[in-house]
């Protein structure tokens, strides 16, 4: 029963910290170093939007919620841009044994975003994504205002209210 | 027990800052983490070889917190396992701290102090990870300094131990790996459709040598070569390691040198894509104890290179890879049809394929002769070469000797109207299990998996969701039947029922020795209740859940068949 009891303190700990941390506002990315499918390195702090909001979804190709979520984000994703100029990068955590997979599946779906990989997982890590897909958005000063787990059939819509909302907030 | 009482002392000494902090107003750095409990029951059930536990129930727990400051990051992991999950290996047991870092950056310059992850090129010479789920950390705690400050030039160095468990390997690992982007570096490349990058890795382990009748290499290094070039939707890499005479548990304590080439080209123009991988191992298990064996103290890793399957059935027989000598390649398809054409319809459809084999390589035995020659040869282990396992004659390409692994497989993704939408898949898998070992059933294993799985949309943001799956097999434990029933609610509900049947074995193909384990027809039953708000996920099932391979990246791990309820909580931060 002992040990029970010490996991039950554990998780209500947590749970109660990270409803504390929540409260803090405007996270910023941490600077970690990503490919993109040249294999050329790019720093996790110049994939931000110049001009407005940026959408970091993390997802892989073995990941079949993950590819759903691109693929209906795809969709209606000139609408999104035409409405808001939101960028959307999706952040690839596939090791060697796919990485060469990304950039096919990206095209032949005709997916319109910008691609980079995290083969190692440190951006993974260092924004504390525990499971993919992992959806965040951050306003124009790239800091984070908004994140979610997992992905449903519709959550884009979600999003997009979000995101008209926050351009408009600008 | 100290250590645990550290961590809620730690935790309230936090807490109170940041209220203190966040009076104040002044910057004082960021305090952000992620943390999983995942806890479970066990109850013996005969019916499916569930045994009893103890304790009756098994937790493992994790909580990262970092701190950000200015360009200092600094933090940590606790973990605890109260006792570990079945499953998972028991040196894992009560809880600590096994990985704290403290790392700074500045122009360009990036050192971290503690443990830390770490990839060299695609791996083949070290890479460093943590796979929760498996149970896999093979962390180093030491020293690590990456430097960026030359535009188009990655510099990494770096030195430490392992970690195995709440312990600490005995070798010594060190490394140090360049990159360069050709194009960033040289003006002329600059705007240049080709894109290319050159890259070089060196691994050292060092090893006290006790061994009282051999001479062990007590300093084993590890080289690698690698390139990648893109011109527009073109795209080759490949990459070569070589490592010196490495005697371990797991080559059989041979002398013989390892290498590994690894090659991969894809083409991609729009709606299509196709991936086509080349690979070859020879001995090229890299530890950083002679000793190691199961997936402790890896210091490289070598991808599958087979496709990852994420259908429930066409999981149960997945490849992994054979350290000690394998070839094999890789075909990948995919097409997407249009919106509008004949095979598109009103949505477009997608389809793709994929078709991978491996063999074991050719290993020539040393002969009398040569050992006669060279007595020292007979530590050898044997001989062999690319050229051995590459040979073409009238039936038409041979790679290496016998199969260890087929997959063909097709895929079709199709939204049918608004609210419907189909996916189908065949997969037909070879394995032989004498060697890759993913069952008790030590030969051959071939399966056929077809998949159908229906999606309807209720009302908008209620999804129901119905998964089909048949594995058909005359070997091993005969076929299988899953049925996964899915509700969800917008983001945040989730329900679902899931049973796989288990059935038609042959009784005549029972293996000796192991025909206990062969049951009468079983279902396994279970059902989960989900809820998601934010980052924050917990999870409820309840039921049985067959023994099996939980393989993450071509890393498995066995399960065991479990009877009882599944408490998950997760959430970040």
């Amino acid at each position: 029963m002992q040990f029970i009891k010490k996991n039950l303190l554990l998780v209500f700990i947590c749970l109660l910290f990270s409803n504390i941390l929540q409260a803090q506002s405007g996270r910023k990315l941490p600077e970690i170093d990503l490919k993109d499918i040249t294999g050329k390195n790019i720093n996790s702090k110049s994939i931000l939007n110049d001009s407005g909001l940026t959408v970091i979804d993390f997802w892989a190709t073995w990941c079949k919620p993950c590819i759903q979520e691109l693929d209906n984000i795809n969709e209606v994703f000139p609408t999104w841009v035409k409405e808001t100029g939101v960028k959307f990068v999706a952040i690839s955590i596939d090791d060697a044994r796919n990485i060469a997979k990304v950039a096919p599946i990206a095209n032949s779906r005709g997916w319109k975003y910008h691609i980079l990989i995290d083969s190692n997982g440190d951006f993974k890590r260092a924004l504390n994504v525990n499971n993919i897909p992992h959806t965040f958005l951050l306003n124009r000063n790239g800091e984070i205002i908004w994140q979610h787990n997992s992905y449903n059939p519709g959550d884009e819509d979600e999003l997009f209210e979000l995101i008209k909302k926050e351009t408009l907030k600008n | 027990m100290n250590i645990r009482l550290h961590f809620y002392y730690f935790f309230t000494f936090l807490l109170t800052s940041n209220y203190i902090i966040s009076q104040k107003k002044i910057d004082a750095g960021e305090i952000h983490g992620d943390f999983q409990t995942d806890f479970q029951t066990y109850r013996a059930d005969s019916s499916i070889n569930a045994t009893a536990v103890p304790e009756k129930s098994g937790s493992n727990s994790y909580l990262n917190l970092m701190y950000y400051r200015d360009n200092i990051t600094a933090g940590g992991r606790f973990e605890g396992y109260y006792p570990a999950m079945q499953g998972f290996d028991r040196r894992y047991k009560g809880g600590g701290i096994p990985f704290r870092f403290i790392n700074f950056k500045h122009h360009g310059l990036d050192v971290t102090a503690g443990n830390f992850y770490e990839q060299f090129g695609n791996g083949l010479t070290l890479r460093t990870y943590w796979e929760w789920g498996l149970g896999y950390d093979n962390a180093f705690d030491g020293f690590r300094i990456r430097y960026t400050g030359i535009k188009g030039v990655v510099i990494k160095g770096l030195i430490g131990d392992q970690r195995f468990y709440f312990d600490k390997s005995a070798g010594k690992v060190r490394g140090a790996d360049a990159e360069i982007y050709l194009n960033d570096l040289l003006p002329f490349l600059d705007s240049s459709a080709t894109r290319i990058s050159l890259g070089g890795s060196f691994v050292s382990k060092f090893e006290a040598d006790k061994n009282p009748t051999l001479t062990l290499p007590e300093n084993v290094s590890c080289y690698g070569a690698r390139f990648n070039i893109t011109r527009n939707n073109f795209n080759i890499t490949s990459e070569y390691a070589y490592k010196i005479n490495d005697p371990s548990e797991i080559n059989g304590n041979i002398f013989k040198k390892g290498d590994a080439l690894w090659l991969s080209t894809s083409y991609s123009p729009k709606n299509f894509g196709i991936v086509a991988q080349f690979k070859r191992l020879d001995n090229m298990n890299f530890r950083s104890a002679r000793s190691a064996t199961l997936n402790d103290l890896m210091i490289n890793y070598l991808p599958a290179g087979t496709p990852q399957h994420v259908y429930r059935l066409a999981s149960i027989y997945p490849y992994a890879t054979q350290p000690n000598g394998e070839i094999g390649i890789q075909l990948d398809m995919m097409y997407r049809f249009d919106q509008g054409t004949l095979f598109g319809g009103k949505y477009g459809t997608k389809i793709s394929v994929n078709y991978a084999m491996v063999n074991n390589i050719n290993k020539t035995p040393i002969t009398p002769e040569e050992i006669a020659k060279e007595p020292n040869a007979k530590f050898l282990g044997y001989t062999s070469s690319l050229a051995d396992d590459f040979k073409i004659d009238k039936n038409g390409i041979h790679l290496g000797g016998h199969m260890l692994y087929r997959n063909l497989s097709f895929e079709l993704n199709k939204k049918l109207t608004e609210k419907w939408k189909f996916n189908t898949a065949y997969i037909y898998l070879e394995l032989d299990n004498k060697v890759v070992q993913v069952s008790p059933f030590k030969n051959i294993i071939r399966a056929h998996v077809l998949v159908v799985d229906v999606s309807f949309k209720i009302k908008p943001r209620k999804i129901a969701r119905m998964e089909l799956q048949h594995l058909y097999s005359r070997q091993d434990f005969g076929n299988w039947g899953t049925f996964l029933g899915e509700y969800s609610i917008g983001n945040s509900w989730f329900f679902s029922v899931l049973n796989d049947f288990n059935y038609g074995y042959l009784t005549d193909s029972k293996p000796q020795g192991i025909e206990e384990l062969y049951k009468e027809p079983t279902h396994y039953l279970s059902g989960t209740i989900g809820y998601n708000k934010k980052t924050t996920r917990v999870s409820l099932s309840y039921g049985r859940r067959r023994a099996g391979v939980l393989c993450v990246g071509g890393v498995c791990r066995l399960v065991p068949a479990t009877d009882g309820l599944t408490l998950t909580v997760s959430s970040s931060f």
